[in-house]
């Protein structure tokens, strides 16, 4: 996935070189006509030389570094997963757990959807969760 | 004749400032036992990886961030996972915004956060689009950054959801872990075997939206990065929690929410964090180039779509463009 994740950010820096050189015609041009120019020449020209540089197209030395971030997770999880289940059982040795709640419905939670409107699409199937983005 | 309704288990608290639900359908009689090691999953998730607790990991590594720090195998996981989505994002996803957040007035528990402060944003200092690609230094039991401060509320949420539901799978035919917004799912669910997750309109007015979509997942994170609840004036203008680490400013320009389905829920988190700061004239071409299962709610109300995602799409609001 990587390499893939690579395809616009490589597109972007093999185009940034040729905006930039398409921006120094110009900004030869407006250093003569324009006080500001060189100052607002040398902004533009760090932004280009932004956009070239970022977002970083991906490297094999990226990749390695994510295969060995990946394994290094692997071990955590282990570790992780034991102290989960550790402090569980401490947790159970104490008095009160509350807040559990079961039943026979296994169905689908509820979910609004469009309007009234002879128009209207029909509703959305029910569903079991939402997805908001940090509430 | 109706089919008799599956057993099911929830149990529903707060961690990481956010609801947190966990439920299980069909439950083996090892459940609670699974359902409390996720509680706890989640809680040391939280209290490692936080940056409004004083005794978090965290808390300990951004006060001094160029020392090596002992720490939990949790905050040990969350700055790896972190280090993983900004490789595969290529920079986009960067922990280090965290000076940028705080300049811009989260600086303390979103709770807290003022929704309309008139207090000044302070200039930008250092221009983070210059600074090297974020590392740190493993050893067993420690961390080192780069001298960077961090911010993991993104990355600690998808690593808890996901380690939660990790937990609970061996524990019944299946299970979902919901917390804020962001949420995993594990084997069977209730609609023919698959989850309907609601994808809410970002644009809605209200606490909860009607739904956009609604998608049908199996063994998926689900993840939605919106500007919707996480947004607050700042000196008279809007800002958002999506920082884009190429400006040091909020990004996302011209998008409303982004949502993406994929098989771990961090790096989920990780992508719809990405693909959002692409903003609209990018997020297309960025999520076909990715691969990515992602459904994006313009500005304007428009949704759009990748092609990874149509096999996922139960119903939508609208026809959604490519």
């Amino acid at each position: 996935m990587t390499s893939r994740a690579s395809t616009p950010w490589i597109a972007l820096a093999v185009a940034a070189p040729a905006a930039a050189a398409v921006f120094a015609g110009s900004a030869a041009w407006a250093i003569g006509h324009d006080p500001l120019a060189e100052q607002r020449a040398a902004q533009a020209a760090q932004d280009a030389a932004v956009a070239q540089a970022f977002p970083r197209p991906a490297t094999v030395a990226a990749t390695e570094r994510v295969a060995e971030l990946q394994a290094q997770l692997a071990q955590l999880r282990t570790q992780i997963d034991q102290l989960a289940a550790q402090a569980a059982a401490v947790r159970a040795s104490t008095p009160s757990t509350s807040g559990w709640s079961g039943g026979g419905s296994g169905g689908s939670g509820g979910s609004s959807g469009g309007g009234a409107s002879a128009v209207a699409p029909p509703p959305p199937p029910p569903a079991s969760a939402t997805t908001s983005g940090s509430r | 004749m109706t089919p008799a309704p599956a057993r099911h288990l929830e149990h529903r608290f707060t961690a990481m400032a956010t609801p947190v639900v966990l439920r299980l359908l069909d439950p083996a009689p090892a459940a609670p036992d699974a359902l409390a090691a996720a509680v706890e999953a989640i809680h040391r998730v939280d209290t490692t990886c936080s940056r409004f607790r004083d005794d978090s990991d965290l808390s300990a590594v951004n006060r001094d961030p160029g020392a090596w720090h002992p720490v939990a195998p949790e905050f040990s996981a969350a700055v790896a996972t972190a280090e993983i989505a900004h490789e595969l994002t290529g920079g986009l996803v960067d922990p280090r915004i965290l000076d940028d957040l705080e300049r811009l007035g989260y600086d303390v528990d979103w709770s807290l956060v003022l929704p309309d402060g008139d207090a000044p944003v302070a200039p930008r200092g250092v221009l983070h689009r210059r600074r090297p690609p974020f590392r740190a230094e493993h050893a067993p039991g420690r961390v080192r950054l780069d001298g960077c401060r961090i911010d993991l509320g993104g990355v600690a949420k998808g690593l808890a959801v996901q380690t939660a539901a990790r937990l609970l799978a061996p524990s019944a035919a299946g299970g979902l872990v919901e917390a804020g917004g962001d949420l995993a799912v594990v084997g069977d669910g209730p609609d023919d075997g698959l989850w309907n997750v609601a994808v809410e309109d970002p644009l809605a007015r209200g606490l909860d939206g009607d739904a956009v979509a609604v998608l049908a997942v199996r063994d998926r994170g689900v993840t939605t990065s919106s500007v919707r609840h996480r947004s607050w004036r700042r000196a008279g203008r809007r800002v958002h929690h999506l920082i884009d680490p190429r400006t040091g400013e909020p990004g996302g320009a011209g998008l409303a929410a982004v949502t993406v389905v994929h098989p771990d829920a961090a790096l989920a988190e990780a992508w719809s964090k990405a693909l959002f700061l692409t903003g609209a004239d990018g997020i297309a071409g960025a999520a076909r180039a990715a691969e990515i299962a992602a459904l994006w709610v313009g500005a304007d109300g428009a949704l759009g779509a990748s092609e990874e995602i149509r096999p996922h799409l139960l119903w939508s609001r609208d026809v959604v463009a490519a």
